[in-house]
This record gives C-alpha cells, sequence and structure tokens, in this order.
C-alpha cells in the first residue's frame, strides 16, 4: 500500500496525468513506490513538461545491463570446495599416518572424514540418511 | 551395483507392531509396513489390553495380518507373543506410532547374509520427519546409554563380557528368530524400558553380533502413552524403575558388587533430582512429585527382589514359549507398487481453493487404490515429514541453495519462484530414496519444473489457470510494470516452455485444452488426457438420499434455488440475480446466494449496474462467504442450482451440485458444456438472454411437477457417480500415470 500523500507529492512533481479518483485504488494496486516511477512514465505522460529529464529516463533504461550467461552453479560449487577439503584432510592424515610415529591420528578421525567424504559424494543422494539433520 | 541383497538371497522377515491404546496412529503404522518394498515380509500385530478401538481398526486388514492379543501391559510380554507368531527368519520391530522407510528391511537384511549377527538396527528420525531421534546408541551393563558419533564402529564392542554393547532402540530394531530362541527372548519383567537392551546384551553375550544399519530409517511420532505424556513427562515412574534396577541387578554384578551398588544410588538420587526440577520449574504438580518419588521407591523394592529371585532361581533365559509353534508365514501384498508424488502450494484445511482441494481429493482417491501418495506443500511454518491417513505430507521451506542455477537455467524469478523449484527438487531427490515413480505438478506456479529434465522420473503437468490465462482478471499485473516484467512475463514464457516440454499433461476438459492452445499459440492435444474432477459424494456425507429431498420438496412445496460463487462478471451472478427477481411473485421458489458478502455498498453498485437491488428481493437470502461444511450444506439443501457462468475450464460447482442431487441450470460455455448433460443432469442455454428466459421458465416448471423434478434429480446424482466421483477421477488419473511410467521405461 502506497502513502496517499507521498503519491500525490510525485503526481504534482512531474505533472503526471492521474485522475484523483484513481489514486486510492492505485495507492493499492501498485503496491509498492517502486512501481509507480514505470507507472506514471508508461501510462500518465509524466515528465512530458522535462523532455531532457525524460530522455536521461529513457537512455538509464537502455543502459540496464540484463545477464546473458549463465550463472555459476552455486549449490555444486559448494560441494566441489567442501569435497576437495575433506580429500585434503584425508591426506593429511595418511601422510600423518605414515611419517609421524609420534603423533599418529586415531583410526576414528580418518573414519570420520572418509564418512564425511561419503556423504558429499553424488551417489550419497540415493541414501535417505542424508536429508535428516 | 546394487545395494541390496538378491529378492532370491534375501531373508523373510516378522514385523511385528506392539499396540496398546493408540487406534488414532495404529492404522498409519500398518498402512506405512503394507508399502515396505521387500519381497518376503509378514505384519503380526499384537493388541493389548486396549481398551480404545484398536480393535475395529485391526479389522480393516483382517487376513492380511496377523492378528494376536495380550492381555496384560507388558511390552516384553507382547514383544514375545510376536516372537511366538513369527515365522520369518528375523523378527523386527516398529511401535504403533512408528512408520517405516519403504527400503528399511532391505536396509537391515543386506547384514543378515553374515551368519554371525543376531541383531540390526537402524537410525530413528523425530516427528518433525527433519531431525534425529535416536542414531547409535552404546550402553553399559548399568543400562546407562552413551551416544558416540555416527562414525563410531560398534562392531569392536560384539564380545561376551563386554562393559559395552550396541542397545538398538525398541521402535527401530530387528533380531534373528534364531538368535531370540537361544536366549528364550524378551525378559517379562522389563514391563517397560530396558526390554531391548537386555535381549541386545544378552545376544552379545551369548556370542551375537549386534550392528547398526544408519540408512534403516523409522520415522517416529513419539506419542502419548500409558506412561508418559505428549510433552514426554511421566506420569508413573514404576514400570521403569523396576526394569531399571532388575537390570542393574541382573547384568551390573558382573563390573562388581560394588560397582552395581553406586550404580543403584546414583540412579536412585538422579531420579528424586529429576522429580524435584520438575515440580520446582512448575511441570509437575507436587502431589505428581510426591506419586512419582513413591514409585521410585517402590519400584526399586520390587526390581531388587525379582532380580534376587532371578538370581536365585539362576534364571538363564527370557520368557517367551519357545516350544509354540507358529502359524504358517502370512505373506504381505502390497495392493500397487506405484509411487507417485503431487505438488500444491497448499492443501486442505488451511487451504480449501481450487488446486489445493483438487489435489487432496485425487490423493486420497489415490491412496484408496493403494497408491503410496506423497503430497508436496508449502509450509505454514516450520518444515515437516509425516505419515498421516496413509499418505505422506512433505511441508517444505524455500531454499536458497540452487536457486540462482535454477533461474538461470529455466529463466525464472529467483525469489517467490526458482526458491520453491530448488525446495520441491531437493525433497523430490529425497523420495527418490523411496522409490518414486512419477512427479504430477500444477502449471500454476510450475514448482517442480526441473523434474522435466530428470532422466529418472516421469512427469505430469495438470492443468488448471495459468499466468497467462490470469492476467486478463488481474489489472494489477499491467499497471505494476516491474512486477510484470520481472516476474508476470518470465513466469508466462516458463509455462509456454513448460507446455511444450513436458511429456504428458493432464486436463479436466477439452475446454481447457482449447483455451491452453488459443492463449499460447501452440499445440498440446496430442499429450494430454482429460481426467474429469471428482468430488465427494455430499448426500452420502450428508447421511441423506433423493427420497429425503423429494420428501421435503412436496412436504412444504418449496423448491430451493442455489448460486455458489463470487459476485464476478464471469460467474454470472448477474443473471442469477435477475432470475430471481423476475420470480418474486412465485411464492414457491426460494432463492440461496453463498460465495459474496451484500452489504449496503455492494447493494447500490448492484443496483446501478443491473437496476436490482439485492438487499431488496423478498426471496432471496444471501450467506456471503461461508466455509466447507456451510456450503455441503447448501448444497444438500438445494432442489436446483444456478451456474452461469460465462467461462468455467470445468465447472466444479456443477459436479457438487449433481453429487448432492439437484439439478444444474448453467449457461453453455467452456467446461460446462462437458459436464452438464442435456435433461440428465440439468439445462444449458446458449447465452446470457437464453440463461434468464429459459431458467425462469424451468424453475416454474418444475416448482408445478415435482415427479420432474425427482427425476432430474436422481438422474443427476447417478451421472455424478459414473463420471464425477473421486473413485471414478483416481481411476482414471492412475491409469495415465501408469501408462506413462510405462511409456518413459520403453522410451529409456
Amino acid at each position: 500500500m502506497i502513502d496517499r500523500n507521498w503519491f500525490e507529492q510525485v503526481i504534482c512533481m512531474t505533472e503526471a496525468k492521474v485522475p484523483s479518483d484513481m489514486i486510492d485504488h492505485l495507492c493499492r494496486e501498485l503496491g509498492d513506490e517502486a512501481e509507480l516511477l514505470p507507472y506514471i512514465l508508461l501510462n500518465s505522460e509524466a515528465f512530458s513538461a522535462w523532455p531532457e529529464t525524460l530522455e536521461t529516463l529513457r537512455q538509464a533504461i537502455r543502459g540496464v545491463i540484463r545477464p546473458r550467461v549463465l550463472p555459476i552453479r552455486k549449490g555444486h560449487e559448494a560441494t566441489d570446495v567442501e569435497r576437495e577439503h575433506l580429500r585434503n584432510s584425508l591426506f593429511s592424515l595418511f601422510e600423518a599416518s605414515e611419517n609421524d610415529s609420534e603423533h599418529k591420528p586415531s583410526t576414528w578421525a580418518a573414519v570420520s572424514v572418509i564418512g564425511k567424504f561419503r556423504s558429499c559424494q553424488s551417489g550419497a543422494k540415493k541414501d535417505p540418511r542424508w536429508f535428516i539433520d | 551395483m546394487n545395494l541390496f541383497l538378491p529378492s532370491d538371497e534375501t531373508p523373510s522377515f516378522s514385523v511385528v507392531i506392539n499396540t496398546f491404546n493408540r487406534a488414532n496412529l495404529l492404522g498409519d503404522a500398518i498402512s506405512g509396513v503394507l508399502q515396505l518394498d521387500y519381497p518376503k515380509f509378514e505384519l503380526i500385530v499384537v493388541n493389548g489390553p486396549s481398551t480404545d478401538n484398536s480393535e475395529e481398526v485391526l479389522k480393516r486388514w483382517h487376513g492380511q495380518i496377523k492378528h494376536l492379543h495380550c492381555d496384560a501391559p507388558n511390552l516384553s510380554e507382547s514383544r514375545n507373543v510376536g516372537i511366538e507368531a513369527a515365522s520369518g527368519d528375523i523378527v523386527a520391530y516398529l511401535d504403533d506410532d512408528a512408520v517405516p522407510h519403504p527400503l528399511w528391511l532391505r536396509y537391515l537384511a543386506r547384514h543378515y547374509a553374515n551368519p554371525a549377527i543376531g541383531g540390526v538396527g537402524g537410525f530413528t528420525v523425530d516427528n518433525t520427519g527433519m531431525r534425529w531421534q535416536v542414531r547409535k546408541t552404546v550402553c553399559d551393563r548399568f543400562g546407562n546409554a552413551h551416544y558416540p558419533d555416527d562414525f563410531f564402529d560398534e562392531r569392536a564392542l560384539n564380545f561376551p563380557g563386554t562393559p559395552y554393547y550396541p542397545s538398538l532402540l525398541g521402535t527401530n530394531s530387528s533380531f534373528r528368530r534364531r538368535a531370540l530362541f537361544e536366549i528364550g527372548g524378551f525378559d517379562h519383567t522389563f514391563a517397560y524400558l530396558l526390554d531391548e537392551t537386555d535381549v541386545c546384551l544378552r545376544l552379545v553375550d551369548a556370542g551375537w553380533q549386534v550392528v547398526y544399519e544408519p540408512s534403516a530409517m523409522i520415522f517416529h511420532q513419539f506419542a502419548e502413552s500409558h506412561i508418559r505424556s505428549v510433552n514426554n513427562k511421566p506420569k508413573t515412574l514404576y514400570p521403569s524403575v523396576v526394569s531399571k534396577s532388575y537390570f542393574i541387578n541382573r547384568h551390573g554384578q558382573v563390573e562388581g558388587y560394588g560397582e552395581a551398588a553406586d550404580a543403584l544410588r546414583s540412579y536412585r538420587e538422579e531420579v528424586f533430582r529429576a522429580n524435584a526440577w520438575l515440580e520446582e520449574h512448575g511441570n509437575i504438580s507436587s502431589s505428581h512429585r510426591v506419586n512419582l518419588d513413591n514409585d521410585l521407591e517402590s519400584g526399586m523394592s520390587a526390581g531388587i527382589e525379582r532380580a534376587n529371585h532371578a538370581t536365585i532361581e539362576n534364571k538363564m533365559f527370557g520368557d517367551m514359549d519357545v516350544d509354540n509353534i507358529a502359524e504358517p508365514f502370512l505373506q504381505a501384498e502390497r495392493a500397487d507398487q506405484m509411487r507417485i508424488v503431487l505438488v500444491s502450494q497448499g492443501l486442505p484445511p488451511e487451504n480449501d481453493a481450487g488446486i489445493a482441494r483438487w489435489t487432496k481429493l485425487l490423493a486420497q482417491g489415490l491412496r484408496d487404490l493403494g497408491i503410496a501418495v506423497h503430497l508436496v506443500s508449502r509450509a505454514q511454518s516450520e518444515p515437516l515429514r509425516r505419515f498421516r491417513d496413509g499418505m505422506w505430507f512433505h511441508e517444505i521451506v524455500r531454499n536458497t541453495t540452487d536457486m540462482s542455477r535454477i533461474a538461470a537455467q529455466y529463466q525464472v524469478p529467483e525469489s517467490g519462484m526458482a526458491d520453491w523449484m530448488s525446495a520441491v527438487s531437493r525433497e523430490l531427490d529425497f523420495i527418490k530414496t523411496f522409490g518414486l515413480d512419477l512427479v504430477s505438478f500444477p502449471i500454476w506456479d510450475l514448482e517442480a519444473l526441473p523434474v522435466l529434465d530428470d532422466p529418472e522420473l516421469a512427469s505430469v503437468i495438470s492443468l488448471h489457470t495459468t499466468y497467462k490465462l490470469a492476467k486478463q482478471f488481474k489489472p494489477e499485473w499491467s499497471s505494476r510494470v516491474i512486477y510484470g516484467r520481472t516476474f508476470v512475463d518470465k513466469v508466462i514464457a516458463a509455462e509456454t516452455r513448460a507446455l511444450k516440454q513436458v511429456p504428458a499433461i493432464l486436463a479436466n476438459s477439452q475446454a481447457v485444452i482449447d483455451e491452453i492452445e488459443n492463449g499460447y499459440d501452440i499445440e498440446i492435444a496430442d499429450k494430454c488426457r482429460i481426467v474429469p474432477h471428482g468430488t465427494p459424494d455430499i448426500l452420502k456425507s450428508q447421511n441423506i438420499t433423493i427420497a429425503d429431498k423429494v420428501m421435503r420438496h412436496e412436504y412444504d412445496g418449496i423448491i430451493r434455488v442455489l448460486f455458489a460463487g463470487r459476485f464476478e462478471p464471469r460467474k454470472g451472478y448477474d443473471l442469477a440475480l435477475q432470475v430471481a427477481d423476475k420470480l418474486q411473485e412465485e411464492r414457491q421458489i426460494e432463492f440461496v446466494f453463498a460465495g459474496a458478502e451484500v452489504n449496503p455498498d455492494t447493494a447500490r453498485g448492484i443496483k446501478a449496474q443491473l437496476g436490482i437491488d439485492p438487499m431488496q428481493l423478498s426471496n432471496a437470502k444471501f450467506h456471503g462467504e461461508v466455509d466447507r461444511a456451510t456450503l455441503d450444506s447448501l448444497f444438500a439443501e438445494s432442489d436446483v442450482v444456478l451456474m452461469p457462468s460465462r467461462f468455467e475450464s470445468f465447472g466444479l460447482v456443477a459436479i457438487e451440485a449433481m453429487s448432492a442431487g439437484s439439478p444444474v441450470l448453467a449457461l453453455a460455455s467452456g467446461g460446462l458444456k462437458e459436464v452438464v448433460t442435456e435433461g440428465v443432469s440439468g439445462f444449458l442455454y446458449k447465452n446470457d438472454q437464453q440463461f434468464v428466459k429459459g431458467a425462469v421458465e424451468k424453475l416454474v416448471e418444475l416448482a408445478n411437477n415435482s415427479v420432474q423434478l425427482s427425476r432430474l434429480q436422481e438422474s443427476s446424482h447417478v451421472t455424478f457417480s459414473d463420471h464425477f466421483s473421486i473413485d471414478v477421477m483416481a481411476k482414471s488419473a492412475a491409469q495415465f500415470y501408469r501408462d506413462i511410467i510405462i511409456k518413459r521405461e520403453e522410451t529409456a
């Protein structure tokens, strides 16, 4: 719902031609203040006395950059990062296991990392347990 | 690679449900078990000593399940009755307030390929359907539970005399029947609590192995019982205290007599403290606390005494009758193996509008045919998964994980559309683990659109109102330029692509197919199947007959004419008002208008437009917007229904009228031409003028000829039963779904 006073001020400033008995209806129908400018530009001859402003607004519309390329697949990217991290963790555990006899990782730590790695695999989608928090 | 054992190598299962006064949930537990995907299993239900209508519920499955009784409120006794009746290689337990994942037995079964395995349990989901209730549990010999990480390997604990051992949850446990016989089954002293823990420990001590299978899932309602309230506050502690003290004395003494005595002492102190805490925090009354404290004292005495008796008697086994010979294996059979998802933004009772109501009615009809049905809808607040009335309900919330990708791939708005598509896709991934065959979703909002590209699933779009067709009735979509271009126009473009891409379309009338083809300038007829809407039998639900209606009419000589709809030009309310206006002198004809509020403002508007003041109509009553129950009553009370809609893709009100045994006077427009049969279930008129003139004449004629009216009422209801019942709709839709699944499999 748009504030009626604000609506009337905009009409006054832009010299838009909106019948007074339509204002309440449009306040409800447009709902959002952002919808007012395009409405009065397209339907109510707003700025008709200000050709330079009109031209600037038209240029601004032409200048909008529209997406032409598919965005990166965010969901899959996140999974890949997580898998990479777990892969590195697992490799570190193997290395520690081979080289450092005093700080050998526990079997539990390794099993835990392997388990988490499995949960990131595409095949995990077939297992119902991964859909419960 | 197959995850599971080949069917010919799978062990047979006896699934046992022990029930006690849970009639409201028992039906769902049984329906859930009978949807299991497993080649060899029987279902045993042990009831008792229930005082509710559990027996009545069980009668529905007479001959399909083994139905036994237990005279004592003792879970171990009830479990042993189940084992004694079991003929399967494995006995699996779930509670009467629980439902299994369809692959529950398949996941459990693969462990029994190892002959050393005596017991396997799964993970249990809580009553939200979204979170775990219990996963791995390891107990000590005093019955105290510990909860290790999911990746903890419990197999190493399986040796006789072990201080810790895997303890399965009763509602999600299974045991090799031979192993249960070897240890004598359950010990009857465990009337409640620790019954399955005792069995697990005795199995491990006897040399068997007990393991967890995380993917063997049970959905647990965790309902109220005779022991606990719905918010898990104890009603009585006696049976659980007996169990605990008995357990400590029976098994804890291996750790040393002093240790066992310490365990008993600390348990007693802990329970006293817990009772005091509950009282101090206002969870229980003072008198209830006194009762619980008394339960503790008397329960401990009883538990210790029974443990002493058991020691003196050298009790080595459980209390089941090992000599009992079970009845032959009673193979459980599912009526239909098809599993489908129906998507709808809302569902009754919260949302009783068009798509929501149709979806729920279709789901119920499909369920009654034995088809497994999942309903995916938007959550009112928190997400939820539950099995209720034989159907799975998935209430989801918007999800942004794949939102951007979906928005880009399908060129739909991110917020309000791609976010919901992402949520639906994720839930469908979960339902796929159930063995899903087909997804049906409405054209409105296209919430399962990505499923069209899923090679694993068959998909159907059901035709209802579309954004493009609705646009003419939504002036705000044109006024709101930003919303129109960034949302509405994108959705219309996506609708067009979806209609071209989808392999199969369910339509309720030829009219809606024509309308879509004209509106979008595409051809879809070849992939459409017309399945008319169905609706419940109002006469049946109101418990009246056509004879009752005739008698009522003959008694007071009045015929009641109903108009049900909004006061919109499309619904032809103006024509209905004109008919009422012209019949003001006919005292034997009364009009009822339901669906729109008439106040002085609206009455002035109508008078200015039509020259009729509805508030001055002496023969009309206006009910405004009414709920479903009131509307059904109005249909039942009506003798004739007016439906002068200028366009209806189907004409739901017309079939609701027929289901109430009321003939329909309608405009011959849209789907109404297909729904109303001239002279059988009503009369059709070509245009506005003919409708008003024809309806006035027909109503006067019917008011003076009760024989003709009663014949029409009879034939209207027959038409409904033959063409527009839920059963007819569900059977036609099921056949369509089956054809699509077969076609997809053949193509693949």
